[in-house]
């Protein structure tokens, strides 16, 4: 199949990769309908991420049909249109249950890079800090990776409703061999690009 | 020079804009004012203390007042620095008290004390304004300008740098502070 | 009347001042009967703090007897003769940030408010002795305080508690408190207090009545430790394991669920090469805070917990573990105590023998020997935990 991918600094091809397959008992594997350029997409484009390779496939902001469901899925079938949320939730764990998704304990297969990164190293520090202006003024600084899961049944309904459109803001859909293309012209700002979306059905 | 500044008020618009109009009351807040005394309904002498101990007095306007809502004024022909100057008050959201926008323009280029004025006003000429909201805050939610130790003066405080220090003044500097 | 006063970097003296008069009509003087040193003094000995003068008297922890109101007070709140504990924050009650009970943040209660914007964006509330920068209000290490704004701030002590177990609500106790509360505590939480000083210990406290399920101490004072250990919190001497590791151990591997930064900007850390590294830049004035321990704070803190700081911090901090934060999901939350907030529930606790103020107090001393007082304070001789002066 075809894929966009990271092939180094700044550098995005298309490539022929393998089609994948079930790995886990709960793997579905979607047939992608729709998938957009990310801001977050930028900073590993950028090599802002370490641990990436060439050869990664890009994109975590995407939909499609299930086209084939593991022995152990009891909530999809095979034809269901889904929007698939970018963090991997095990759904079982602490945080899960919490409704921290992008936290989940167990969605994570190489846990011990980030716990080197983000739990014991001094990784992805920021300078200059105005902690004194914080702890004056009383500020509460809440950081989070967005625990989708938890908020997309209500955007759902709320965009059921009219209440929230995001249909103006992919302002450029293209095949998805225009996939390097389209970066380029994301990370520009070129014509007016808000979002490019990408079909790989052409 | 033109000078804008906002502030809000935790009192309803209806106060907040009657503080204003009766011009009187400007001097409590406003540092370089110390007297404003009103001849009728739409003109007034404002009296304001300028560098080296100068004192200058000119006439005012009101040109447009709108009950609850806005009140601009400027100066007339004789003034030694022409200004004019307008103040808006519209409800916080939610019923959250008043926000009072004030824009000040000050001609320095005209008028013989122009450049003595813009050189009071210094570098950063928006401090001063800035501050006069502070204390027109204070006087409307807290009853009047906080006075410290080190910083006596009420709405001259920024006169004083460094500061008394923060321990209580003798009763002659007391005196002198307080005017009794 | 006689006053402690900042000499210079380094120094205090007690010296011959004027008595304090009415200034605002709000305003009452009380005559201290007791005040105490406070851990964030030592940030204004140290010179940390900008804006001091010489000749400023010292002290936001008092207390005493109202001998003088000013016409503006409110004789239902408070006549003369009242027995009163100050709160250190000076308070309009008026303001937006008062009616949030947002009290350290008070909008007007500071007139050198433009100075404290330029420094933090905004303003924030006046502070008895507490430098220029929070208004340049003489402080309570003194015979005599004036005390603004006195019908809102200063609680009238009306039972037979004595001044050592009231004094404590000026500050140190609200504020372990209110690092405690940010902590929004469930019953099935670890608590890790970084700092065994007196807001660190009363911090432990209140993670405890609050309802934690454990409460670890961190610090590397053996005799603080041991306080701790005596009142039942958990000791981790940082000099003699690593503190992540011994947190993950004390937590079952989850970290603890709540983290408390009660030290602030002169952190010391277990690490000598690092500490160096910060020290040097906070000599130069690149960086004006040591924040080792909020760091650490940080990346122990399990995801999707809560990181209290109480600690002051004046300035900006290097290497703030921005990622760790963003990804994990965690929620910092800070601010100066707004002790008025805290003042009388807190009362009401030590009247029923929950919390015991007194149990941090080792020194007391004639108001006289505050410079001995603050020397033994600041290195830690002697055992020194919290000095209570008697004017």
């Amino acid at each position: 199949m075809k894929a966009v991918t990271w092939r180094g600094v700044n550098e995005i091809g298309v490539e022929d990769v393998p089609e994948p397959t079930i790995l886990n008992d709960h793997d579905v594997i979607v047939e992608v309908g729709l998938s957009a350029t990310c801001g977050s997409d930028l900073h590993l484009m950028g090599g802002y991420i370490p641990a990436m390779r060439g050869g990664d496939v890009l994109g975590h902001e995407f939909m499609g049909r299930v086209g084939e469901v593991g022995p152990g899925v009891t909530k999809h079938q095979v034809g269901d249109r889904v929007v698939v949320v970018s963090f991997v939730g095990c759904g079982k764990c602490w945080y899960c249950r919490e409704g921290l998704w992008s936290l989940c304990d167990n969605g994570n297969p190489n846990p011990g890079l980030t716990d080197a990164l983000w739990g014991q190293g001094i990784g992805g520090c920021y300078g200059k800090f105005p902690l004194g202006a914080v702890m004056n003024k009383a500020l509460t600084l809440r950081g989070a990776q967005q625990h989708g899961h938890r908020y997309i049944p209500e955007i759902l309904d709320r965009m059921s409703r009219d209440e929230v459109k995001t249909e103006h803001l992919a302002t450029h859909v293209m095949a998805l061999d225009d996939g390097p293309e389209g970066y380029r012209m994301f990370k520009e700002k070129e014509d007016g690009c808000v979002r490019a979306v990408f079909r790989p059905g052409g | 020079m033109e000078l804008t500044a906002t502030t809000t008020v935790r009192r309803p618009v209806a106060e907040v804009y009657a503080f204003w109009r009766l011009l009187e009351n400007l001097p409590t807040f406003m540092e370089h004012l110390d007297e404003v005394r009103t001849t009728d309904e739409k003109t007034s002498t404002w009296t304001a203390s300028a560098p080296f101990d100068r004192t200058v007095v000119w006439e005012a306007l009101v040109i447009e007042d709108v009950v609850e809502e806005r009140i601009a004024w400027r100066s007339t022909e004789q003034a030694d620095v022409p200004n004019e100057g307008a103040v808006s008050f519209l409800p916080a959201p939610a019923g959250a008290g008043t926000e009072v926008h004030v824009h000040l323009v000050y001609d320095v280029e005209a008028g013989k004390l122009g450049k003595a004025v813009a050189k009071y006003f210094g570098e950063e000429p928006h401090q001063q304004l800035d501050d006069d909201l502070r204390r027109l805050k204070q006087v409307l939610e807290a009853g009047e300008v906080v006075r410290s130790d080190g910083a006596p003066w009420g709405k001259q405080a920024r006169k004083e740098f460094p500061q008394h220090p923060a321990q209580p003044m003798t009763a002659e500097e007391r005196r002198e502070v307080l005017g009794a | 009347m006689r006053a402690n006063c900042w000499a210079g970097r380094d120094e205090v003296e007690v010296r011959e001042v004027p008595d304090p008069a009415v200034l605002n009509s709000r305003d009452a003087i009380v005559r201290i009967t007791s005040t105490a040193i406070c851990g964030s003094d030592l940030h204004l000995l140290d010179g940390y703090v900008p804006t001091m003068q010489d000749g400023d008297v010292m002290g936001h922890e008092f207390m005493g007897e109202v001998v003088e109101v000013g016409p503006g007070v409110d004789p239902t709140r408070l006549r003369v003769g009242d027995r009163v504990v100050v709160p250190f924050p000076i308070a309009c009650g008026a303001c937006a940030a008062c009616a949030a009970q947002l009290y350290s943040c008070c909008e007007n209660s500071n007139p050198n408010a433009g100075i404290a914007e330029k420094m933090f964006g905004h303003p924030v509330a006046g502070i008895f002795g507490y430098s220029h920068l929070t208004g340049g209000f003489a402080g309570g290490q003194a015979q005599y305080a004036r005390v603004p704004f006195a019908d809102v701030g200063p609680l009238k002590i009306e039972s037979e508690l004595t001044d050592e177990q009231v004094l404590f609500l000026s500050d140190i106790l609200p504020t372990g408190y209110m690092g405690a509360e940010m902590c929004d505590i469930q019953p099935s939480d670890v608590v890790a207090v970084w700092g065994a000083g007196p807001v660190g210990q009363f911090a432990m406290d209140s993670a405890r009545v609050l309802g934690a399920a454990s409460v670890i101490a961190i610090d590397k004072e053996p005799y603080r430790l041991r306080m701790a250990e005596e009142a039942g919190h958990i000791p981790v001497n940082f000099e003699e394991v690593d503190v992540r590791s011994r947190l993950l151990e004390l937590s079952g591997g989850r970290g603890p669920d709540k983290c408390i930064d009660a030290v602030g900007m002169e952190a010391t850390h277990g690490s000598a090469h690092i500490h160096a590294f910060d020290r040097v830049k906070q000599a130069v004035r690149s960086e004006t805070d040591r924040p080792h321990v909020l760091r650490q704070a940080i990346m122990s803190c399990r995801s999707g917990g809560i990181v209290s700081v109480i600690g002051v911090y004046g300035g900006t901090v290097d290497k703030f573990p921005a990622g760790a934060w963003m990804n994990r999901s965690l929620t910092l939350r800070t601010g100066q105590c707004h002790v008025q907030r805290y003042m009388t529930p807190l009362l009401r606790r030590i009247e029923r023998g929950e919390l015991d103020p007194t149990r941090v107090i080792t020194h007391r001393l004639p108001l006289e020997e505050a410079p001995r007082g603050y020397a033994v304070f600041k290195n830690k001789q002697e055992d020194c935990e919290k000095v209570v002066l008697t004017p």
